[in-house]
């Protein structure tokens, strides 16, 4: 027990005792850095680099009603995203608000994706502004401009 | 043995009696006709020697007769280990049944922490009797005792309160710990949950609003932590203190008076050669 050691030994206790927390408490460090939290491209303060961009636009004969449609390809960079995830692109279209501004994966896992417009003008340049979205919510906003020719 | 020895103080008493009725003891066999009577001095004439030689073989007889009468005494002492006792002012003994010669005989028995009491009991001839006697705990033990609870409420205040009361500092320090390693365990998730996360609306509630609340409770359960380490370090240094203060204080000990006088009642000598020597000299230091 305590009072039947030393006073050497007791100070030595005494010592750890007070020692011993200063040691916890070096482990423990509050190291989350909310400032340094905008690296994932779903978070709509993401600050890295852009994740959408352009690939090509073409025309194409729509199936089944023979009506022709521009075709605005562009790429996903998932290879910045911090774990993979599924997703889908929110569209805004100035010139031509779409009645579905949602782009999907195409076939699923895939990073190139369509946006279709059915009103179109040759040497156009078309600007689309895209989100990531999950849930309906949407993240950074990036431009991407592609003229037809 | 005890009843050889007293029946062999009875028979020198006999033969002093005869030495002083007239004539040397038989076993001298020495004349008789040389010694004036001790208690009469002025017979003009001797009687004849048969009628000595009878009235010694008399004497003798009666003697016999009446040194063998013996009793026995079982003592039953209060506390039944232990005990000692004189007999008579001459014999220390440590035994529960004695055989004695019939008649009074006084007993001065002691035991450790007792106080020493003297009694007469009386011998019955051919009886055994059972005497039971409660030795009271002497004023030095009553004293003694009542230092044992004084040092026993002080070891209460000096030992087992600052033991607990360092204990509980120490279960509070082990539970503010708890409750700090708890609080980083949450910001790590916090920190898991942003780079797993793919809804925006939940990374910005993440970002304005959670993570900013677990810092906070970081920050006050850590500081909740140093405090209750700092009680308890001065906690414990101070029950350290009043600890060993405690452990160095002299312990109460016993003397037992009562013993030394009940040594000092028969003189017994010390020594390698073994035996024991008792005589009749003993020194009433009461």
């Amino acid at each position: 027990m305590l009072w039947n050691t030393g006073p050497r030994t007791s100070n030595h206790i005494l010592l750890v005792l007070l020692l011993l927390p200063l040691l916890i408490t070096s482990c423990y460090k509050d190291e989350v850095d909310i400032s340094a939290l905008n690296n994932n491209p779903f978070d709509p303060g993401y600050v890295g680099p852009n994740v959408f961009s352009f690939d090509t636009t073409y025309t194409e004969t729509i199936q089944g009603t023979g009506g022709i449609r521009q075709v605005f390809q562009f790429k996903v960079n998932s290879s910045l995203f911090l774990a993979p995830q599924d997703y889908a692109v929110y569209i805004e279209d100035d010139l031509l608000p779409p009645a579905d501004p949602y782009v999907y994966q195409v076939p699923p896992g895939s990073d190139v994706l369509r946006y279709y417009r059915l009103v179109f003008q040759q040497g156009q340049e078309v600007c689309l502004r895209m989100r990531l979205s999950n849930n309906y919510h949407e993240g950074r906003a990036e431009t991407v401009c592609g003229t037809l020719q | 043995m005890m009843g050889a020895a007293g029946h062999s103080e009875v028979v020198v008493g006999r033969w002093s009696l005869v030495a002083r009725m007239g004539g040397r003891p038989l076993p001298n066999g020495a004349a008789l006709g040389d010694q004036q009577p001790a208690t009469n001095n002025h017979q003009t004439g001797n009687p004849p020697s048969w009628s000595r030689g009878l009235l010694c073989t008399l004497v003798l007889l009666s003697t016999a007769l009446v040194a063998q009468t013996v009793g026995k005494l079982r003592l039953m002492i209060d506390p039944g280990a232990g005990f000692e006792f004189v007999l008579d002012h001459k014999y220390r003994l440590q035994q529960r049944e004695v055989e004695l010669s019939t008649g009074p005989h006084h007993f001065t028995i002691w035991a450790p922490e007792r106080t020493m009491v003297d009694t007469t009991f009386i011998v019955l001839e051919n009886q055994t009797r059972d005497v039971m006697v409660r030795l009271p705990f002497s004023p030095e033990f009553r004293a003694y005792e009542e230092e044992l609870r004084q040092e026993k409420k002080k070891m209460w205040l000096n030992v087992a309160v600052p033991a607990a009361v360092t204990l509980g500092a120490g279960i509070l320090t082990y539970s503010t710990f708890k409750r700090y390693r708890n609080a980083y365990d949450q910001l790590s998730a916090d920190e898991d949950a942003y780079r797993t996360g793919a809804d925006p609306r939940t990374l910005e509630d993440l970002k304005s609003e959670v993570i900013p609340r677990h810092k906070d409770e970081f920050t006050d359960r850590r500081g909740l932590f140093f405090v209750s380490v700092g009680i308890l370090g001065a906690v414990a240094a101070g029950s350290t203190y009043m600890i060993m203060r405690y452990t160095k204080r002299p312990v109460p000990k016993f003397f037992d008076r009562e013993k030394v006088k009940f040594d000092g009642l028969v003189w017994l000598p010390s020594g390698d050669d073994g035996g024991l020597w008792l005589t009749g000299v003993h020194l009433n230091l009461r």
